[in-house]
């Protein structure tokens, strides 16, 4: 319950600050809480506190990727690149900071789960699905939906948060 | 912005709060809980629907520290770990008098009463540590690979700054400590880490775009610093509503767990941007300086 209202505040603050994209990182981040609970089913993983931990964690990074491509989306749109163009250089610009600092996270993730006991191997399980699935949505679900969106002609800089745009 | 410049600003803030922290320890030391100190667990079967506060007020009134949490179908059964006291028979026989007297129930609602050890908390921290550990080594290899070693060992040694901060934390605040307390220095462990190779990234991106000629590394970190701030921001500030919302509506077990994590997300941006970054800067700079002075022999 108490999760639900945090995941609803990530939801709104997204949305508020990020316009357009924000709606999209929220589509990308509701899919991803739900293949998360979908693989602890499968698992048949039993929820400890270190395993909401595991989870809460991951969905900060699930946020992060997403912040990081929007972030660097409006610097691309603000030096003036078309749409498109501005995509491409996001995601491939943000790929290496999602991918070292994942890596990290999973590097300890993976350790916990070999040497750690008990509890521990539950925060292990629960932060390496967390963020295996975070890195597929922000990687592949972000980008084909913000793709869609770009496609059907939504063109205004003001939706994806460009106040204005300094051409070079 | 002059990030770096002012470094020492920013090293006296985390040194003054980790002496502050340790100084708490050493006075008053730590509130270590059930899981470290022991204890007993007692489950009891109310036979009805119950307001589980009511129990915790109860047990309060004996000034112990104690988990109570609901149990069994119908939730109608009452799960009790008490942390050791002097006088453990005597308050535990005193508790379960005030519960059989409340709910009208005797000795035949008691389903279980047993001593637990300090053993679980203390198996289960060694074991953390090693891990911590080993996982330090492997993740110093790998950003040693791909960025350089000066970066691994900024990230490593900001990573060290947030778990004492949080300890800190906890010391001060006297928050008590139980497992849950392992698995918020875990998460803060990986949190803090993530959030360091971002900011990195763009110092090895900018380094890249601008040469290493044309910029010196104080320039380039607060350069990237500043192109990372609204990120970091927002990237801290959306996992602190997830974790202040478990905070504010949460259980008191999940309490203790959330306050070392809330200071440690803060502690974990803080140390990217203001610990780990003039750390590499300052090496990086003392290097290239070295270097500068050979070629000069």
């Amino acid at each position: 319950m108490a999760g639900a209202i945090g995941v609803a505040a990530v939801l709104l603050f997204m949305l508020l600050y990020y316009r357009l994209p924000g709606l999209v990182a929220d589509v990308a981040l509701i899919t991803y809480i739900l293949l998360v609970f979908l693989v602890l089913a499968g698992t048949g993983a039993t929820l400890t506190l270190p395993g909401i931990a595991g989870i809460v964690l991951s969905i900060g990074m699930a946020v992060d990727a997403n912040v990081l491509i929007f972030e660097r989306l409006k610097e691309e749109l603000k030096a003036g690149k078309t749409l498109g163009a501005a995509l491409d250089a996001a995601f491939h610009r943000a790929l290496s900071a999602i991918l070292d600092s994942n890596i990290t996270t999973l590097i300890a993730g993976i350790v916990l789960y070999f040497y750690g006991t008990g509890t521990i191997k539950g925060f292990a399980v629960t932060l390496i699905i967390g963020i295996a699935v975070s890195m597929f949505t922000a990687v592949v679900v972000t980008r084909y939906l913000l793709k869609l969106v770009m496609d059907f002609g939504i063109k205004n800089l003001k939706v994806y948060g460009v106040k204005e745009v300094t051409a070079q | 912005m002059k990030i770096i410049e002012r470094r020492w600003i920013w090293y006296s803030i985390s040194i003054a709060i980790i002496v502050v922290g340790i100084a708490f320890m050493l006075i008053r030391g730590l509130n270590f809980g059930i899981d470290f100190r022991g204890g007993t667990l007692m489950e009891v079967n109310i036979g009805k629907s119950y307001d589980v506060e009511d129990i915790r007020a109860m047990i309060k009134a004996h000034n112990v520290d104690a988990y109570v949490s609901q149990a069994g179908d119908n939730n109608q059964e009452v799960l009790i770990r008490i942390a050791s006291v002097p006088n453990d028979d005597e308050v535990q026989a005193q508790i379960l008098n005030d519960i059989k007297e409340k709910y009208g129930i005797d000795d035949s609602a008691v389903l279980s009463i047993e001593k637990v050890g300090p053993t679980v908390g203390g198996e289960l921290t060694r074991n953390a540590i090693y891990a911590i550990a080993i996982a330090c080594v492997l993740m110093l290899i790998y950003i040693w690979i791909r960025f350089e070693i000066r970066f691994g060992v900024a990230a490593i040694i900001a990573l060290v700054h947030d778990v004492l901060i949080m300890s800190a934390a906890v010391a001060i605040t006297n928050t008590q400590i139980n497992t849950p307390f392992v698995a918020a220095v875990l998460t803060i462990v990986g949190y803090s880490i993530n959030d360091t190779i971002v900011v990195f990234d763009r110092i090895r991106e900018n380094r890249r775009k601008l040469g290493k000629k044309k910029m010196s590394p104080f320039e380039l970190a607060d350069m990237s610093i500043e192109q990372t701030l609204a990120r970091s921001i927002n990237t801290t500030l959306t996992t602190l509503f997830t974790i202040t919302a478990l905070y504010i509506l949460g259980v008191p077990s999940i309490k203790e767990f959330a306050l070392p994590i809330m200071i440690g997300l803060v502690s974990g941006a803080y140390s990217s941007i203001f610990i780990a970054s003039p750390i590499w800067a300052t090496w990086t700079q003392r290097d290239a300086m070295e270097k500068a002075a050979v070629h000069k022999r």
